[in-house]
This record gives C-alpha cells, structure tokens and sequence, in this order.
C-alpha cells in the first residue's frame, strides 16, 4: 500500500504518496486517498473526545498525557484492525502522524523520531495493557521512557522491573532512569529467550544487590 | 526451489546450521527474512573481543540477516518515483520535479500512450523502462548546467549540448512532438 504524506517547503504545502513501491498507479493513489480520510476521521474522532471529556486543558495542555496517550493508542489500534498497514509502510504511518492534529501535537517536531521513540507507535503498544496497570507505576513519561529499551521486550524483565519500580516512591522518570539504564546494561549482550525464571531473575537481582 | 545460504570460509570448529532452505508451498507469497544468531548456552571461562565474559544467554553471532522473495519482486531501488497526474493534454506525457531522494516523475494516465497499460503493472513498467533513458538524460543535462560548466568531464557529449544555448529545451521539445505524434497516432 501507499501513504499520503504532507509535507511543508518553506511556506508551501505539498502532499506525497509513498510507498516501497517505485511505480503508483491510479488505483494506488485512490487507495491511499481512502486510507488517508479514513485516518482524518478517525483523528477528527480523537479530538472531540479529547474535548468532550474535557482531557485537554487551557492552550490545549493535555491534564493527564497517560490518559490521553492511551486513548490515542487505543483508537489508532481498533483503526489498523480495520485498515491495515503493510509491513514496509509501517514506518511512514507512524512518522507521519505527527503534524495531523494541532490538539494532539500542538507543534511538529523538526527532525525525524526514532521508531522506539514514537509517541503514537508507544501508544499503541501501551493500549495492549490495561490502563489501571499503567496509571500504578507511572506517569507518561516514564512509561515512554520503558518502552524504548528493548530489554523489556521480555515479559518477565518487565514484570520484575515494574515490581521494582513499584516498591520505590516517588517515580519520576529521572528518578527511574539509572535504574532501567542499568537493567538495559546488564542484559545489553544477553538473548532471554533461553534463560529459564530462576536463572533471569538471578542476572536481575545482579543490579539490585 | 532452494535458498542457498552462505557459507563463512574462516572459523574453528565444526560447521554450523543448513546450508540451504527448501522454499515449499507453505511458504506464501510474500518478502520473508531469515535471521540467525549463535547463543552460549552455558557459562565459559572466555571472553569476547570487547571483553564482557560469555555467560549463558550471551549472543556470540548475530549477523546473518538474508532477505528472500517468494513469487514477488524485491522492493524497487532507484532516484526515481512515478505517480499518475493525468490531464487532457496533448503535450503532455511526463513532467518531473526534484525532491530530497530523488525525482517524482508524474505522468499523465488519461494520455493514449499509458491508459491501456494501466491494468497491467508489468507492461506499465516496461513502457516506463524504456522512456526513463530519455527522463534521465534530460535531468542530467539540467543538472549539467545547472552546475559549473566542465565540472562532469566524463560526458562530453552532454557537455557539449549544455555548453549551447537554451540547451535545456532541446529534451523537452523533442518529448513534446513525441506526446503529440503518439496522441494522434494512438487515439
């Protein structure tokens, strides 16, 4: 498939239709045209519950950014279950869902993030969870802080990380931060998978001692 | 059908892993990719080059990445991107514009030239194979003058053109009168 992107040079607007392919066709563009007003309503949608749920305070600052970030999340999943993305566009959707929405982003970042730093793509990881799970550990920027190592890629870190985290008040992510940096660190070289509980827990309980 | 693998020339010990793949019909269509990696699976009085001890769990060898298509092409590679922005206009096949990784080429699907091959990507494809040559070489003279005279020595034929005056509209008018020619010709 092909995403329509808008872009801006200098004062201009211009739209883009990109894809891995190389040659579009007609088919492709109207395609990517329904995909693309699919995606604005569904943005449209976000907004208004945005405001009707009074998520949004004066100037547009989110009051809780975890429960706003979810929501996004949550909606932009139950969106890609209806309207999916292929594999090698992956990236361009999420990248280009910045700039979209003055509610959500009230400005466009310059430079290009990082996949692992995603805002809408951390979102939508963080929906899988159940939000009460997610308001006990931490605020926002600490869950976005989580998800970009890639150690918590296994369960059982996880788990046991939060457990930690849990035990330890207060929780800012500056707070946190040496503390999931030292988890990353110790695991940096290690493959998990084939580490059995006792023995994970063991290289774990490493960092704590 | 069989995907062969690499096999490494150097090393100690015994040869490790397949050295082929057998692509069956289980395999839909689709671009897979292959990733392996060597794993210790208990603790060693070693150390690896940057000296981090090897432990159970330490990943001694990731870098076997092979990429492989079944029933489809690869991704296309290339400075160039086609996109339809069809007019009625005679004149009109391709035009072009500049962006950071390379030139969109848009080119107009109501002409008779590119319409009928519309249904079939494949031909679509190879109409535009045979036109990007002349694409190219118009950019290139573009670019040509565009930059310091002499600077690209090893086309001396695009030089010389670049060096004559309104040099740039030569491609141009030459695509027009072959717009026209296969309007006519095919409408």
């Amino acid at each position: 498939m092909v995403i329509k992107i808008r872009k801006k040079d200098k004062s201009k607007k211009i739209i883009r239709y990109k894809g891995t392919k190389k040659i579009l066709t007609p088919r492709d563009i109207r395609e990517a045209d329904r995909f693309d007003n699919a995606l604005s309503r569904e943005i449209k949608e976000i907004e208004k519950i945005l405001l009707k749920n009074k998520m949004l305070g004066s100037e547009a600052k989110k009051l809780s950014m975890l429960n706003v970030w979810y929501l996004i999340g949550t909606r932009i999943n139950k969106f890609l279950e209806k309207n999916k993305v292929s594999l090698g566009e992956e990236k361009l959707f999420w990248d280009h869902l910045y700039g979209r929405s003055s509610i959500i982003n009230e400005t466009v970042p310059l430079g290009k993030i990082s996949r692992t730093r995603n805002d809408f793509r951390i979102a939508s990881i963080l929906a899988h969870q159940p939000l009460n799970k997610l308001q006990k550990i931490g605020i926002w920027s600490l869950w976005r802080e989580i998800v970009t190592y890639k150690a918590f890629r296994d369960e059982r870190v996880l788990k046991w990380a939060l457990e930690k985290i849990e035990q330890s008040l207060p929780r800012t992510r500056d707070e946190v931060r040496p503390f999931l940096k030292s988890v990353s660190a110790r695991l940096k070289r290690i493959d998990t998978t084939v580490l059995n509980d006792r023995e994970l827990v063991a290289k774990l309980d490493e960092i704590v001692k | 059908m069989c995907l062969i693998l690499g096999v490494p020339t150097k090393g100690e010990g015994p040869k490790i892993g397949a050295d082929e793949i057998v692509i069956s019909k289980r395999y839909q269509i689709g671009g897979y990719s292959l990733r392996a990696k060597m794993i210790a699976l208990e603790k060693k009085d070693k150390s690896l080059p940057d000296g981090s001890k090897i432990e159970k769990g330490t990943v001694l060898y990731e870098r076997v990445n092979q990429k492989f298509y079944v029933e489809t092409d690869p991704p296309e590679f290339g400075p160039f991107e086609f996109q339809p922005k069809g007019r009625d206009d005679k004149s009109y096949l391709f035009e072009w514009e500049q962006e950071e990784e390379g030139y969109i080429i848009y080119y107009n699907e109501v002409h008779p030239c590119i319409k009928p091959l519309l249904i079939d990507e494949e031909k679509l494809r190879d109409y535009f194979t045979e036109q990007v040559s002349f694409l190219a070489l118009q950019i290139k003279l573009e670019e040509l003058i565009a930059s310091e005279e002499g600077k690209d020595k090893k086309d001396e034929e695009l030089l010389k053109i670049s060096k004559a005056k309104k040099a740039a509209d030569v491609y141009p008018l030459f695509l027009k009168k072959h717009s026209e020619f296969f309007w006519n010709l095919k409408k």
